[in-house]
């Protein structure tokens, strides 16, 4: 059976093209390359 | 593939940087692993699975961001979900990441040109947004009419079908419910949450309808649809109760609506004409009261044009004075006495307070007052004794007696003058004129003696009385 509030709370607003900029600039663009970069800088510190 | 500290090119033979020195085993996994999870992407784009598609891609950019075939098509796989804003936005990153050869650039160059899509994409998104809120809030039917639009405008919104699904579904509208998962599966095949609902709704009957346009059972909110036969006749008759009825409208356009819009016109019309008299009364006034001030204006610009005329007049004064005294210095500077003379008395002492012009005043009139007749008489002696010009002697010596009449030196010179140049006439009367005003000058002795030179008769009848200085004697002239 299908609940019909946690099956709502599944949707989440959809990206206006007004806030197309403010995604782009928040979106911090991370991949596991920077992360292991990052790690391997920690370790050698 | 490029090194990823360097980003020099590396060898494909190669586990280490030939620049750099850096290990690349790990990053060369990584990257194909990255190329791996694209390729799955594709294949499920192809199969029209863009849920999946779009979840093999996301990945692939989280092992390499700057994945651009796969960025790419993760853009294309959102704008296929209804979704141009999260489409735009990949595209714009992929072309951060490579500016030329990149097809991101012609999507995003087809977005522009077709702004009108754009917008309507933009305007479904919103549209999709309000009817989040509604159902959230609890306005399910405001939800559905919005959910409704949405797909109207953007057939291929994923999440506005679900949405509506979801909507239909607690509302107990399987049939139409399940209609709506159907075309959501259409565009996108393998959507979990679009299955997950099919398979709920398979749990519910579902009534056909065989016959359209006849009433079956019937249920909630289920519209009847009439089986009837079109009559072509029904046509003609529409089209005349159309006309019968524009031509009604017409008439109370015409009699009722327009008479009443005219006097409200009218009305407006007189209330502006009332306010553009008053502006113009206004304006009036204000005309009459700058003519007034103009008149005022150009009284004062008489008055002072006057002042400043006098003030002229009065610097003009000044300025003869100032001339007047300093060619009265120079003439004295340069001892031209003479001319001194003629000048100074027409100075105005009191033309001005300056203490210069007064200091230069005082210094002149001092001497005027003291030597200059002194300096006179020394220039009429040179006249005579040096230039033997006796006429220029006179001339001083009637200078000198204008200025001080008793100075009786230059009485005598000018006698002498006259009787050194043949006037003994002139010369007599002068004498004579000496003798009477100063009959105990220094010269009276020498003026005597010239008289008994010349005219003894005259000097012996002075003498007796019989004759005065002013005495014009026969056969003698003056």
């Amino acid at each position: 059976m299908i609940d019909f509030e946690e099956e709502l709370a599944k949707f989440k607003p959809s990206l206006e093209v007004d806030e197309t900029e403010k995604a782009i600039l928040n979106d911090k663009m991370t991949d596991i390359t920077d992360i292991l970069q990052e790690l391997m800088e920690q370790m050698k510190k | 593939m490029k090194c990823y500290r360097c980003n020099s090119r590396l060898a494909s033979d190669r586990n280490v940087c030939p620049k750099c020195g850096a290990d690349v085993r790990l990053y060369r996994k990584i990257i194909y692993t990255s190329n791996q999870y694209y390729n799955l992407g594709l294949t499920r784009a192809k199969a029209r699975d863009l849920t999946g598609a779009a979840e093999c891609l996301r990945t692939s950019l989280q092992l390499n961001k700057r994945n651009i075939n796969a960025r790419n098509l993760l853009g294309l796989v959102y704008l296929e979900m209804g979704e141009a804003a999260l489409a735009l936005k990949e595209w714009v990153i992929s072309k951060n990441f490579r500016h030329r050869g990149n097809l991101a650039d012609a999507y995003i160059t087809d977005m522009r040109e077709n702004r009108q899509a754009l917008d309507s994409a933009d305007h479904s998104v919103r549209k999709f947004n309000q009817a989040l809120e509604y159902a959230r809030a609890g306005s399910r039917d405001l939800a559905v009419i919005q959910l409704k639009k949405v797909i109207a405008v953007n057939p291929r919104m994923i999440k506005a079908y679900l949405l509506l699904a979801l909507m239909y579904m607690d509302d107990q509208k399987y049939d139409q419910a399940k209609a709506v998962v159907n075309k959501c599966l259409e565009i996108d095949r393998g959507n979990p949450q679009a299955m997950s609902y099919q398979r709920e709704l398979a749990k519910y009957k579902t009534t056909k309808k065989e016959n359209i346009g006849v009433a079956g059972e019937l249920e909630r909110e289920e519209v009847i649809i009439p089986v009837r036969m079109r009559d072509y006749g029904s046509y003609l008759s529409s089209a005349m109760y159309i006309l019968i009825g524009f031509i009604l409208a017409l008439g109370v356009l015409y009699y009722v609506i327009m008479p009443s819009k005219e006097a409200e016109f009218s009305a407006s019309n007189t209330a502006v004409i009332q306010d553009y008299e008053d502006r113009c009364l206004a304006l009036k006034a204000d005309i009459s009261e700058l003519e007034s001030q103009v008149e005022a204006l150009e009284g004062e610009r008489d008055s002072l044009t006057e002042n400043m005329n006098e003030s002229s007049e009065e610097a003009g004064a000044l300025k003869n004075a100032y001339e007047t005294i300093l060619n009265a210095a120079q003439y004295y500077v340069t001892g031209d006495f003479v001319t001194f003379a003629d000048v100074f008395p027409t100075i105005d002492q009191a033309m001005s307070e300056d203490p210069t012009y007064q200091a230069m005043y005082a210094l002149m009139k001092a001497d005027y007052d003291t030597n200059l007749t002194t300096r006179l008489y020394m220039m009429a002696v040179t006249y005579r004794e040096q230039n033997q010009d006796r006429q220029s002697a006179i001339t001083i010596c009637d200078k000198i007696l204008s200025i001080d009449p008793n100075y009786d030196a230059a009485l005598f010179y000018k006698a002498l003058c006259y009787e050194e140049t043949g006037d003994t006439g002139t010369a007599q009367t002068l004498y004579l004129e000496y003798l009477t005003g100063f009959p105990a000058g220094i010269w009276t002795q020498e003026v005597r003696n010239r008289m008994s030179a010349i005219a003894p008769a005259v000097l012996q009848m002075f003498d007796s009385g019989q004759i005065t200085a002013g005495t014009v004697l026969p056969g003698i002239t003056p």
